[in-house]
């Protein structure tokens, strides 16, 4: 290696040999869980494929005891994705500035012959590289292991975190985010610790932000069932939660308990008569808006990152750091 | 402007204000090349911001400095330039090799032999940790690593401070002989200013963000004197009424005796006064002590 | 080879410092004809002063005819001060001795003695012209040197 990118290297090899060697650990145990879940798979002659949503229809003995077994892995395995945004922003973005501002040693690196420009770019490059590929293969192991017990009675669905966060471009794209934010905080406050702190607190808010208002950017499908028909079953889509009961020229009641049933009540049918109801109506994500989903939140990571790093450019060209 | 290859570092109404204040305003001064300047001055004067605005870290507010006629910071000037900042920063975790290494991957014109000779004559191993090295040893590696650059303007931040007595005349030895070997023009600023009478051909002085002393050590001695006499109880300054006041730097009275530094005094006592050229030392210090150069101050506003 | 010192508080102009060094080196013979003085960046890296401190201790030296530069090679001695005569073993040594020896007989404190030493040698050997208490400076403006003031 020469130049910059020999002095990217010295100074990122510990955290990128650290990291290659969990991820070959993690990649190890994901290939033994999944062969053990395949091989039961094919031994029980669980047809998974035909398995699919709450209502899979498919409730054996094995096929719980198959979920059980995963569940809990899967969830551990989703939960090491989600945080390696944060993870990679307080261990390699925070100091990949922070600590040479703090130490003092940007003076020494800024005074020599090469330019801040290429200084900057060489090590941001090369923790670029190694985020893309330490997150695009912790979501494809996530996306790999999960994928044939996916979206089945009671184990995890496309829309619950520990898999919607932890796989697809947007995983990626949420960890060059982190990576953003942490090596902007440790330019902008100059010290690695506080910058670490500040990077964990932005990547969990963005997260919790993006998660609470992620049904919002796209609408659901309106699932409607006339008179007293039985709604629809979700099966493996994300219900919004909202249901309720049309009339006649179409319009929504989102009363549920509208017409309840019990004791001394009129049936259904009597009590839609009697309110006017025609129909009812549930509000649903089907499980094809993931890549939806994915590609707005990738949208999203992107956008945020861009800005940071544009302002890391900004602030670097002016003098003195700040 | 013209781009003087005698002069080293020209400074024209340079200033940098910081959100404090003026840390350097309308400075002026062209230090020569292939001399050893000594930057003097209290604590706040200025020494680190100018050193900052060499090396480009810091951009200057108003007025211009150049390094050999070249923007500091362009590549013109990085690459003749090398810096040893006050806390001698380097690399910790890396090996002195590495620290070597280092300065060879980011520069193109490097001599890596000198640079290694250089710690080896400390009888710093190779494969030492930078942060288990002793200060002294840390500042040899640091001036390796500066010197490995082959610069032609040597920059030092106070080199000497927390070394020891035996270190400090080592680690003053080195940058000798690198002048000595390479015609190195070096500014260097000290608080001990009897370390910079033997080394340093060059002075300026800063204080208050304005430059008040720039010149030749040796002809500055020359055109100083030191008087000592018995203090005239009519004047306000103890000296007699037919020196001229704006020649004077200093003047203290204590009980019968006037003690007065002079500059390009043509005042010729009677008999009782002592009439000696001041070292540098004593000239230095008479300059860091005197507020009285309204004179001065006028003329650097 | 020679290994100069500096003492830094004698007042005494480093160069001229260096200079005496050299001569005493002659005389006491540690340094012969055709012995090579050390390179300037030898003696400064040792001691940590100027370069050109060096340099000029050696130009006054050849100003004296004592040493002479090789363009290539270094700065050569030229010729010896040593005086077979001042040798530790010399007759002279032996009179100066006997004549301390008298004087201390006589009662004169150490200080004594060498004020008078001093005078005998200032007759004999007089001094030039001593300089004079201080010598006004040049109003002129000097080449390399100016301060703020002059500025204005």
């Amino acid at each position: 290696m020469k130049g910059t990118l020999w002095l990217a290297w010295r100074q990122q090899r510990a955290l990128i040999l650290t990291g290659a060697a969990v991820l070959l650990a993690v990649t190890a145990w994901v290939v033994v869980m999944r062969m053990d879940m395949t091989d039961f798979i094919s031994s029980h002659h669980i047809d998974t494929a035909g398995c699919k949503g709450w209502d899979g229809g498919c409730e054996s003995e094995a096929v719980l005891k198959l979920l059980d077994d995963n569940n809990g892995p899967l969830r551990a395995l989703g939960s090491l994705s989600t945080a390696l945004p944060v993870i990679i922003g307080i261990f390699w973005g925070a100091p990949l500035l922070g600590r040479e501002l703090e130490s003092g040693t940007w003076k020494l690196a800024l005074t020599q012959g090469v330019g801040i420009g290429r200084w900057f770019t060489t090590r941001f490059a090369l923790a670029t590289a190694c985020t893309v590929i330490g997150s695009a293969v912790l979501a494809a192991l996530v996306a790999w292991w999960w994928s044939p017990v996916s979206n089945m009675l009671n184990g995890l669905y496309w829309h619950d975190g520990y898999i919607f966060n932890a796989t697809g471009p947007a995983a990626v794209a949420c960890a060059l985010f982190g990576l953003a934010a942490g090596t902007a905080a440790g330019l902008l406050i100059r010290r690695t610790l506080p910058a670490m702190a500040a990077v964990l607190g932005a990547v969990v808010a963005v997260r919790f932000a993006l998660n609470a208002f992620r049904s919002d950017w796209i609408s659901p499908q309106l699932w409607v069932s006339q008179g007293d028909a039985p709604r629809r079953e979700i099966g493996s889509g994300w219900s919004t939660g909202e249901f309720g009961f049309l009339d006649a020229a179409g319009r929504k009641y989102a009363i549920p308990d509208a017409c309840a049933w019990g004791e001394g009540l009129p049936d259904l049918k009597t009590c839609m008569a009697q309110k006017g109801f025609t129909g009812r109506y549930r509000t649903v994500f089907p499980s094809s808006d993931f890549w939806t989903f994915q590609w707005i939140e990738t949208g999203i990571f992107l956008g945020l990152a861009a800005v940071l790093v544009a302002v890391i450019c900004f602030v670097l060209k002016r003098r003195p750091l700040p | 402007m013209t781009d003087d290859p005698t002069t080293a570092l020209r400074a024209t109404r340079l200033g940098r204000r910081f959100r404090g204040g003026w840390a350097l305003r309308d400075c002026d001064f062209a230090l020569p090349a292939g001399r050893i300047t000594a930057l003097v001055g209290p604590n706040g004067a200025g020494k680190s911001t100018l050193f900052h605005l060499a090396t480009g870290l810091l951009r200057p507010t108003s007025g211009d400095l150049r390094v050999f006629g070249a923007e500091p910071g362009s590549q013109a000037a990085r690459d003749r330039t090398a810096f040893l900042a006050q806390d001698k920063p380097l690399y910790p975790r890396f090996t002195v090799d590495e620290t070597l290494r280092f300065g060879r991957e980011l520069n193109g014109d490097w001599d890596h032999a000198s640079a290694e000779r250089i710690v080896r004559a400390g009888n710093i191993p190779l494969d030492a940790r930078v942060g288990a090295l002793s200060p002294g040893q840390a500042t040899r590696v640091a001036l390796a690593l500066a010197f490995g650059k082959r610069p032609d303007l040597l920059l030092l931040d106070e080199p000497l401070a927390d070394l020891d007595p035996l270190v400090r005349i080592e680690a003053m030895g080195l940058v000798m002989a690198e002048v000595a070997d390479r015609g190195t023009t070096v500014v260097m600023s000290s608080h001990v200013l009897s370390e910079l009478e033997n080394a340093c051909d060059h002075v300026l002085l800063l204080k208050q963000g304005a430059v008040r002393l720039d010149g030749d050590t040796q002809r500055l001695c020359d055109t100083h004197v030191r008087v000592t006499g018995l203090a005239d109880p009519a004047t306000d300054d103890g000296l007699p009424p037919d020196v001229d006041r704006a020649t004077v730097v200093e003047a203290a009275v204590t009980g019968r005796q006037v003690h007065a530094l002079l500059r390009h005094s043509d005042w010729s006592p009677a008999e009782p006064w002592i009439v000696e050229n001041p070292s540098l030392e004593d000239l230095l210090l008479a300059y860091l002590r005197s507020d009285q150069p309204a004179e001065a101050a006028g003329a650097a506003a | 080879m020679i290994a100069f010192r500096i003492d830094r508080r004698s007042g005494v102009a480093t160069y001229l410092q260096l200079a005496h060094q050299v001569r005493q080196a002659l005389r006491l013979g540690v340094l012969e004809p055709g012995d090579r003085l050390p390179t300037a960046k030898e003696v400064v890296e040792a001691i940590a002063v100027n370069p050109n401190t060096v340099l000029r201790a050696y130009r006054e030296l050849e100003r004296e005819g004592l040493v002479e530069p090789r363009p290539g090679q270094g700065t050569f001695v030229r010729r010896s001060l040593a005086q077979p005569a001042a040798a530790a073993d010399s007759p002279l040594r032996a009179e100066a001795a006997a004549w301390v020896g008298r004087a201390r007989a006589a009662g004169l404190e150490r200080e004594d003695v060498a004020a008078l030493a001093a005078s005998v040698l200032d007759d004999a050997f007089p001094l030039p012209d001593p300089p004079p208490p201080f010598i006004p400076a040049q109003k002129q403006k000097p080449e390399h040197t100016h301060t703020q003031e002059e500025d204005t």
